[in-house]
């Protein structure tokens, strides 16, 4: 008799399976798992594997640290998938001289158009009759005596014909006003507004957005530009498309333009040479470039460009945990896909934004086993516990698949994880061909980020993980399927009227990102799960399928930790029912569901068979 | 009763059917202080109706938030403590305060009528 522990060291999690093996009798004692710790494949991971262990020990009745209860520890080879993400914006919008201000104020003033010359309000009693002008309004000056010196201007045949203020104070000031003008307020930097210039306000009815300053020939009718003038304001006119109010202003030397940044090229290398694509050209180009070059045999970005820089970083991160000199570290795949980034515009006066182009990148490298052998030994010394590596991931992964009742080759099996989507087919003689791509859960991860504009990747993780919902009132939300759910208790004032995630047993986290609707972050949300997964499972099921050919593929089954997303497995499984394949997300063992099965996999192939 | 409708200062006899936030002062809370808080309603478009009584400002908030059409009520003690109260909230008051500066009763104001417009509560500002 002994007790095998099968141990998964994926990208995000480490799994361990327990068993008691009597000949070719296996018995699962019990399961454990733990967020892995640094990179996949380097000595890092001792820490996450040993809490692990740990776990599945105590479930199974031993101590946690009674290491040496288990007499073998097979560990899955983790290569040769271990990826990186990175996000390329092919797009600026710079703004020389400050020309613009589209921010987007929840309760901007009054309604309308007004055209006039901006004037700082200190000098409004010294604006003559006739003049049209544009009071700017620093926080200083309260609303009533903004709004008592406007309507004494007006009264001197003053045109004010509009105001831009600092303070919250635009209702206010218009509530008091003799006529209605359009306000722009909370304009923080106020300081930075241009004086003496022609300047144009719009303000919205509320549920509505701004029509003429979004409009670049109505900027041009307002401020007579010419036809090149015209083209230069293009950008200015996108940034401030979706807002209720806006500002133009006219500056003599204003510049606005739009520049493309080099993004790079990309060198793919494959059996009959190598190919250049570059970035701009977006992610069909890269990703029909990557086809055409399968199986690819390696991957290089244009030196001194962003893309060229990421490939490098990811070789010179590999070489340095493995210990493998940078040369002999090959990229074998990348997944690209089409992003719109909230880029800051450059120059611009309230923290404006315009959507701007990128590509997001996932690659993955080959390692050798020589890492994992490395890992193995540092694991024995450690725990003093007899080590081995296993068989490949993939394989180890059809293994436990197989385990789900109701399976039997020939089948594939798609193994959706956090930094890889690796498949393999099994044939009815037990032949196994598998393929590793880039492009998981992490990637979704980046892109969520990058589309809404956050840094955070643990907010990123819980936006991907977790359902949306807008809380309604004190005591109910509704979900974003349009169901209504009610609490016991009043939710916290801090949530009220936010869009929140709903999280294991009711607990709401409000999204804290301005203006941000729930109709936004749902798309946002699945269009990157579509374009990773969906994409993936075409991608990787194509290169495992006998003949290449998807339809003579019948049975799919999902395992790793993303095919337990409350989405994900749905969405590939709708899609391949269009080719007429039966998938469903897997159940290891009939109780683990989609997870453990790399790792039960590993105690299976100890006795050398399924059980 | 003192009341305006829409903006600060033009007091008018308000009808009890209009959709209003309700604020309910105690006698000894200065007039000056309460349009700073009206003024915090105004400016996200609320209506807002106004009422002077004694007691607590849970009390007041309470008694304010029965008398709302927006089942939203503000109620401010004499020392400037500030509570806002929601006919659906019945054991506390949903927003309590100290007494602060005069960028916390705008902001009271503020809170109540984002409230009663189901928008979320903004972050408060010092100042």
């Amino acid at each position: 008799m002994a007790i095998v522990a099968g141990i998964d060291i994926g990208n995000a999690t480490t799994e361990t399976a327990l068993a008691r093996i009597e000949g070719r009798d296996i018995t699962f004692l019990a399961t454990g798992i733990s967020p892995t710790t640094g990179i996949k494949g380097t000595l890092q991971n001792l820490h996450g594997l040993r809490s692990s262990l740990g776990m599945a020990l105590e479930r199974a009745g031993f101590k946690g640290d009674d290491y040496r209860a288990v007499d073998l520890i097979r560990l899955n080879r983790a290569a040769p998938v271990i990826g990186d993400v990175a996000m390329e914006t092919v797009t600026e919008t710079i703004v020389t001289e400050s020309t613009m201000i589209g921010h987007n104020p929840s309760t901007p003033g009054g309604i309308g158009v007004g055209l006039g010359v901006s004037i700082p309000f200190g000098g409004l009693s010294r604006a003559s009759e006739g003049d049209s002008v544009i009071p700017v309004i620093e926080a200083k000056y309260d609303y009533e005596t903004a709004a008592s010196e406007i309507s004494a201007a007006i009264a001197r045949g003053v045109n004010v014909a509009a105001a831009i203020c600092q303070s919250d104070d635009g209702v206010l000031i218009a509530n008091r006003m003799p006529h209605v003008i359009p306000i722009v307020d909370e304009v923080s930097a106020i300081e930075r507004v241009p004086l003496g210039m022609r300047c144009c306000v719009e303000v919205a009815p509320p549920g509505r957005v701004v029509s003429l300053l979004s409009n670049p020939y109505d900027i041009a009718s307002l401020f007579e530009l010419s036809p090149e003038e015209t083209k230069q304001i293009v950008p200015v006119a996108r940034a401030l498309v979706g807002n209720r109010s806006a500002v133009v202003i006219r500056t003599p030397m204003g510049e606005v333009r739009e520049r493309r940044i080099p993004a790079g090229e990309l060198y793919i290398i494959g059996p009959q040479g190598k190919r250049t694509v570059n970035v701009e050209e977006g992610a069909g180009v890269i990703q029909k470039t990557v086809i055409d070059c399968y199986p690819v045999e390696n991957i290089f970005g244009q030196p001194g460009t962003n893309v060229g820089g990421m490939m490098e970083r990811v070789r010179r991160t590999m070489s340095d945990l493995t210990d493998i000199p940078i040369g002999d570290i090959y990229i074998q795949d990348l997944l690209a896909v089409d992003t719109l980034v909230p880029q800051k515009v450059v120059g611009g006066v309230a923290g404006e934004f315009s959507l701007e182009s990128g590509v997001a990148l996932a690659v993955m490298v080959k390692t050798e086993e020589l890492p994992m052998q490395r890992l193995a030994k540092a694991v024995a010394e450690e725990l003093g516990v007899k080590v081995e590596v296993g068989g490949i991931e993939a394989d180890m992964a059809i293994r436990g698949a197989l385990t789900t009742p109701g399976t039997k080759p020939p089948i594939a099996i798609l193994d959706l994880g956090a930094g890889s989507s690796d498949a393999s087919f099994m044939k009815t003689d037990g032949t196994v061909s598998l393929t590793h791509l880039a492009g998981a859960g992490n990637m979704v991860n980046t892109i969520i980020g990058s589309e809404l504009g956050i840094d955070d990747m643990d907010l990123a993780e819980a936006i991907k993980r977790y359902p949306l919902c807008k809380v309604e009132s004190a005591f109910h939300v509704r979900q974003e399927d349009g169901t209504v759910r009610f609490f016991d208790k009043p939710l916290d004032p801090s949530v009220f009227g936010r869009v929140a995630l709903l999280h294991e047993n009711d607990m709401l986290q409000p999204l804290m990102i301005p203006n941000i609707s729930l109709e936004r972050v749902r798309m946002t949300r699945r269009k990157a799960k579509q374009e990773v997964f969906v994409k993936n499972a075409m991608r990787a099921l194509e290169q495992v399928a006998p003949g290449n050919n998807v339809r003579l593929v019948d049975y799919v089954v999902l395992v790793g930790g993303s095919a337990k997303d409350f989405e994900i497995s749905t969405m590939v499984t709708d899609m391949l029912s269009r080719y007429g394949i039966v998938a469903g997300r897997g159940n290891i063992r009939s109780t683990e569901g989609p997870r453990n099965a790399v790792a039960t996999g590993l105690v299976l192939s100890s006795t050398g068979g399924a059980q | 009763m003192n009341a305006w409708f829409g903006r600060v200062g033009s007091v008018s006899a308000l009808p009890e059917n209009k959709p209003s936030v309700w604020m309910i002062t105690d006698p000894s809370f200065p007039t000056d202080d309460a349009a700073l808080v009206a003024s915090g309603c105004e400016e996200e478009g609320v209506p807002l109706a106004w009422d002077i009584k004694s007691g607590t400002s849970a009390e007041l908030a309470r008694m304010a938030c029965m008398r709302s059409h927006l089942r939203v009520g503000i109620g401010i003690d004499g020392a400037g403590n500030g509570s806002i109260a929601l006919v659906s909230v019945t054991e506390a008051p949903y927003v309590e305060r100290a007494a602060g500066s005069p960028a916390r009763l705008r902001w009271l104001g503020q809170t109540a009528a984002r409230i009663s417009k189901g928008e979320p509560v903004a972050k408060e500002t010092t100042g």
